[in-house]
């Protein structure tokens, strides 16, 4: 299995996996509805970039209006990405645009500069102006716009900035810097959010939070945001689509879960692993825990401050916290043991992931021996077990 | 001029050294940050050469600089010349022969300064400001000017105080004529050479310390507040 995997692998770098072959462009939000009118706007992206150093890097990718990300070791090219689009890097050759409006074609030789394509950047250090207050930073873009769609107070507090309006960002800490950062991006108006890492030094506690306000302006304003991640979780349960960088080029594309799970099957170096991130209903608390509903099976989760509002919760685990069993277990402390079918079984290197179906599909890693000792096969009923403290409840 | 310890003639020399300095200042400033903003953020070729050429009279002896400023904004200079048959405008001998040469020997000090302070900024500050809708101007006038003022005016400061201390180039093109081109270095200078002039050139050399001694002081603390914002940036951005 690993040797098919190494063969497809090579075959399927350099072009798009169509994961939908109904869907005419993968990335595309075709009958998702944006709401009060809003046109949906496409990014495209296809060019070329060389570094001085002699590495090559080849785009070609759509994204539209919702959240894609950028997904990939680092050093595959995905700030260069996000810096092509923005007009702060020029490419070698190609075209990038949004919808019929060209903003860099080099062989119509077009080439807007990054004041003239609506673009809101989030860099990775967050470059505030330190000469100007918070404040003043966050009013920096917005006279691009003539008619704002959104208010400063507004943004201010979504990302808890309110109280820090007339301080100097240098007397703020990484996180606060961030979000200031995010706030005057989302203020200039733009199409296109680029946002490099843009929750990398918030802490968890307040990083969802910011998520969730984040995919909220993004589909009020029904703008095309792309974010550049390296953390699984973060892009399984935040963007729509994701767009796989691997070596330079893209080397999948498409609905962040199916995508993932598909490269992972198929070797693609950029998704070493996959990572179990599921949404879980009619959550209530219970004995100190929380009970919700996978699919038939019962979670047993840890209780949380997030889980009290919501009856739709999403979990995260890692596929080395599954352990498998073919039958029932009586009298363990493990709380979690959910049924379900073997969906597929994949060799990375030395590991085994196989994916189960328990209500909506998970990874479970084990050891090639234990593959032999249980026997599995695919369509094989198995039980998954997960102690309750291995399960992040993260929204 | 009782409150005064200098008499009339030190007094006009004093005055003159202010203003020729001042001039050579307003000459400067523009092409000074220009140049220094250019030698920071572009990579041309023949750069090196370009920055040379601005260097060159940091080390050229000044009288040389003012041989060649005599040569060329003399009366029968390129330059001169037609100075003279446009606007009818002397420079050699008067006092503006001696701002062109406080400007000539400041010029370097002041770029020097302005490009070591857009060198320390960080040139994605300004790629930022332009994805935020600001174009080339604005930015440079929003962003990047602001962040270099200690810089630039560290640099100011010193060219002054070189202006303010010039004599090689400007005895050359100006000359030493008592009220209309003696600079204070060059009263002290003649003040050695007459008779009982030796409390005079006392006044005149403590003033020319006290002038030069401020201004590096002022240039010195500038330029630490900008090294002190500067490093504030970095860290909390780590």
């Amino acid at each position: 299995m690993a040797v098919d995997a190494k063969q497809t692998r090579a075959e399927t770098r350099h072009e798009l996996i169509m994961l939908e072959p109904s869907t005419q462009t993968p990335l595309s939000f075709q009958g998702r509805g944006q709401g009060e009118g809003l046109t949906l706007r496409q990014l495209h992206v296809s060019c070329g970039y060389r570094y001085s150093e002699g590495f090559h890097l080849a785009l070609d990718f759509m994204a539209s209006s919702g959240i894609t990300a950028l997904f990939g070791p680092s050093g595959c090219g995905k700030t260069t990405t996000l810096e092509l689009i923005a007009g702060l890097r020029q490419p070698a050759e190609g075209s990038i645009g949004v919808g019929d409006h060209a903003l860099f074609d080099s062989s119509l030789r077009i080439n807007f500069p990054p004041e003239r394509r609506d673009v809101g950047y989030v860099s990775q250090d967050d470059l505030l102006f330190p000469h100007l207050t918070v404040r003043e930073n966050l009013q920096f873009g917005m006279r691009r716009t003539n008619s704002p769609r959104l208010e400063l107070e507004e943004v201010a507090s979504m990302l808890e900035l309110s109280e820090l309006l007339e301080r100097r960002p240098t007397t703020l800490s990484g996180g606060q810097r961030q979000r200031v950062a995010l706030g005057r991006a989302v203020l200039s108006g733009p199409e296109i959010l680029l946002m490099d890492e843009p929750v990398s030094a918030i802490d968890e506690r307040l990083k969802h939070g910011l998520l969730i306000a984040l995919q909220d302006i993004v589909s009020r304003l029904g703008i095309v945001a792309i974010f550049v991640s390296h953390d699984q979780v973060d892009v399984r349960q935040f963007a729509e689509h994701v767009v796989l960088l691997d070596n330079g080029r893209v080397a999948a594309a498409g609905p962040t879960i199916a995508t993932l799970d598909e490269a992972f099957r198929l070797g693609t170096s950029s998704v070493a692993s996959p990572t179990n991130v599921v949404s879980v209903s009619e959550a209530r608390a219970a004995d100190g825990v929380l009970h919700a509903k996978l699919g038939v099976n019962l979670a047993v989760l840890p209780s949380t401050s997030v889980s009290a509002r919501a009856d739709h919760v999403t979990i995260a685990f890692r596929p080395s916290d599954v352990m498998l069993s073919r039958h029932e277990v009586e009298g363990l402390s493990v709380r979690n043991s959910w049924r379900g079918a073997v969906t597929q079984i994949v060799a990375a290197a030395d590991r085994i992931f196989v994916q189960i179906n328990v209500g909506e599909m998970i990874w479970a890693e084990i050891t090639n021996e234990a593959l032999h000792v249980l026997n599995l096969r695919v369509g094989d009923q198995v039980v998954c077990l997960i102690k309750t403290s291995a399960i992040q409840v993260i929204a | 001029m009782n409150w005064s310890p200098f008499d009339a003639a030190e007094l006009q020399a004093l005055w003159l050294s202010l203003k020729v300095s001042a001039a050579a200042l307003a000459m400067t400033f523009v092409p000074a940050v220009a140049l220094g903003w250019i030698l920071a953020r572009k990579r041309f070729r023949g750069r090196i050469l370009v920055e040379t050429i601005v260097m060159l009279p940091l080390v050229v002896p000044p009288v040389v600089v003012g041989y060649l400023l005599l040569i060329f904004f003399g009366r029968r200079g390129f330059a001169g010349r037609l100075l003279k048959e446009c606007i009818d405008l002397d420079v050699a001998f008067t006092w503006l022969g001696a701002a062109l040469a406080a400007a000539v020997v400041g010029f370097p000090l002041f770029v020097r300064s302005v490009r070591i302070g857009f060198s320390a900024m960080d040139a994605r500050l300004e790629g930022m400001a332009r994805t935020l809708g600001a174009g080339r101007l604005r930015t440079f006038l929003a962003v990047s000017l602001p962040l270099c003022l200690p810089a630039i005016v560290s640099g100011a400061v010193l060219s002054f105080a070189r202006g303010f201390g010039e004599f090689g180039a400007t005895i050359m093109i100006a000359g030493n004529i008592a009220g209309r081109t003696q600079t204070v270095p060059l009263a002290v200078y003649s003040a050695m050479e007459s008779p009982g002039g030796l409390d005079r050139a006392w006044r005149l050399v403590i003033i020319s310390i006290v002038i030069a001694a401020a201004a590096m002081l002022v240039s010195e603390w500038l330029s630490m507040q900008s090294r002190h914002g500067q490093k504030r940036v970095t860290n909390s951005s780590c």
